[in-house]
């Protein structure tokens, strides 16, 4: 495009008539400009708008206080009471931490069972909701134990352990909730000896996986260690020691007595105190496998190869 | 390119800096802190001092005219109700015309078509029909034109539209509408290129003679 022609463009654009505003419509424009309800958005200095948000974060936290103090208080049936469910609830889902989750989960059920116990001597029509309640929150401890079941966390051991000794105290004490009232609580009570059935489950589980795993330091101790793994082999092995205590949970179990000295050691070198158990050491039908000691396993492979 | 500003483009306030667009923005200033104080009548003298820059502005960018009062008047309440956050660094018009842009591209944005006016008549052919008093055939044939133009810029990119119309309808220089852009004057002029480049394609040879 050539300067001529860009200019005779430019005056054709400059001459056309422009775009005039009529008196009316100028009249008209103004009077509407004027007229109008103008909704002001004053400039906020940075400063005061970090104050606002600020202000706004201070309500908010001081609101949920109120509204979480005036709910901690509530019990089953109450109207706040579903607002401590959420906030308990939101509480385990920012917890990552499976063994902080199962404590908080364990906390929770305990805190169900304080507000059953309660209703119990105060309002017992509304014990049913109570026990409900209860029973809700044994399916995050129970869905917690098994998340730590299926995980390699490293206090899983001591997890458990503080699992079962709170569930017992559960049955105790809904034991006694139970024989006081009309069997509203026997589903709870059901509940919370299912929770505690599948946690022995997993700790059985745990233990035996422990045997399997533990390297004998001295092919010496061989037959000590490889009585472990006699799952299967007939002798009473883990599985038959836990047996007696799976049954009526309110009983004292002195078996597991000596796994709380097994959590005060996790490296597992307290294995050996486990042959000081009776139901591990008599088993002498499985002295007769020397077969994984490395010098029996070499010697007769050879020979059938080569011939 | 030799072209001079139109003298009723710039009889509104300057939008950069010279003499007596000082002395006006001062003038200017007074009335744009009354209005920030809600005086509405301030705001009406603003309004009377730069609604035909705004009116003319818009109405080369939008369908007709009844579009064009719309927009215009929600630039100048948008203008109101935005005047605390009115910086007086900035030239008042320039500040009106970016608010007007934004607008025109608001009211776009809302249209899904725009009408698309037939370029069938020569442009040269109406360029003499312009002043008061015209008949009514004239008159017609001027608003034919002025259609036809305003369908041609339509067909250009937003920035050429802008630029084009601020250059020889508002009569800015590049620097001012650089200022009113956003963008530097070179920028500005390599656009200014291009559109009218641009523009010579959607109007009839016949239009430039």
């Amino acid at each position: 495009m050539s300067d001529e022609e860009e200019n005779r463009l430019a005056r054709a654009i400059q001459e056309s008539e422009a775009p005039h505003l009529d008196p009316a419509r100028r009249a008209r424009i103004r009077h509407r400009v004027l007229s109008a309800r103008v909704a002001r958005r004053e400039t906020i200095p940075a400063r005061g708008l970090w104050r606002r948000v600020a202000l706004a974060a201070a309500g908010l936290a001081i609101v949920s206080l109120a509204l979480g103090g005036a709910a901690s208080a509530s019990l089953p049936g109450d109207p706040t009471f579903p607002l401590k469910i959420e906030a308990e609830r939101l509480q385990l889902l920012f917890s990552p931490d499976l063994y902080r989750r199962l404590e908080s989960s364990l906390q929770h059920a305990d805190r169900r069972l304080d507000e059953l116990e309660l209703l119990a001597r105060r309002d017992v029509t509304r014990l049913p909701l109570a026990a409900d309640a209860y029973s809700r929150s044994l399916v995050d401890v129970r869905a917690t134990i098994d998340a730590i079941a299926t995980s390699e966390h490293s206090d899983r051991a001591r997890a458990f352990q503080e699992a079962r000794t709170e569930l017992d105290r559960h049955i105790s004490r809904l034991a006694v909730v139970h024989e006081l009232t009309d069997g509203d609580v026997e589903r709870a009570l059901e509940n919370a000896r299912d929770v505690d059935r599948r946690l022995r489950e997993v700790e059985t589980e745990d233990d035996r996986a422990n045997d399997r795993n533990v390297p004998s330091p001295n092919p010496a101790q061989g037959p000590s260690r490889t009585a472990a793994p006699t799952s299967g082999s007939g002798g009473p092995g883990p599985g038959g020691e836990r047996t007696p205590a799976i049954g009526p949970v309110t009983t004292p179990r002195p078996s597991r007595t000596p796994d709380a000295s097994r959590t005060a050691d996790p490296t597992k070198t307290a294995a050996p105190l486990r042959t000081i158990e009776p139901t591990r050491t008599p088993d002498p039908t499985r002295t007769p496998e020397p077969v994984k000691t490395p010098e029996q396993t070499r010697t007769p492979s050879p020979s059938p190869s080569r011939s | 390119m030799n072209v001079r500003k139109r003298t009723a483009a710039v009889a509104a306030p300057g939008v950069n800096g010279n003499a007596s667009s000082d002395v006006t923005s001062l003038y200017d200033q007074a009335l744009i802190d009354r209005a920030r104080r809600g005086q509405r009548d301030a705001f009406g003298e603003l309004y009377d001092r730069y609604v035909d820059s705004v009116y003319r502005y818009v109405a080369l960018r939008v369908r007709d005219d009844d579009e064009a009062e719309d927009v215009t008047s929600d630039v100048f309440i948008k203008a109101m109700g935005a005047l605390p956050r009115y910086e007086p660094r900035q030239a008042f018009l320039a500040w009106l015309y970016r608010i007007a842009r934004n607008a025109v591209i608001d009211r776009a944005r809302l249209a899904s078509r725009r009408t698309e006016t037939a370029l069938t008549e020569p442009l040269a052919a109406t360029l003499a029909a312009n002043g008061e008093g015209l008949d009514p055939l004239a008159r017609a044939l001027a608003n034919d034109r002025r259609e036809r133009l305003r369908a041609a810029l339509s067909r250009l990119h937003r920035d050429q539209q802008d630029v084009i119309v601020l250059r020889f309808i508002a009569g800015l220089s590049a620097d001012e509408i650089g200022v009113v852009l956003r963008k530097p004057a070179s920028t500005v002029r390599g656009i200014q290129m291009r559109g009218l480049r641009a523009l010579r394609e959607h109007l009839s040879p016949d239009d430039l003679r």
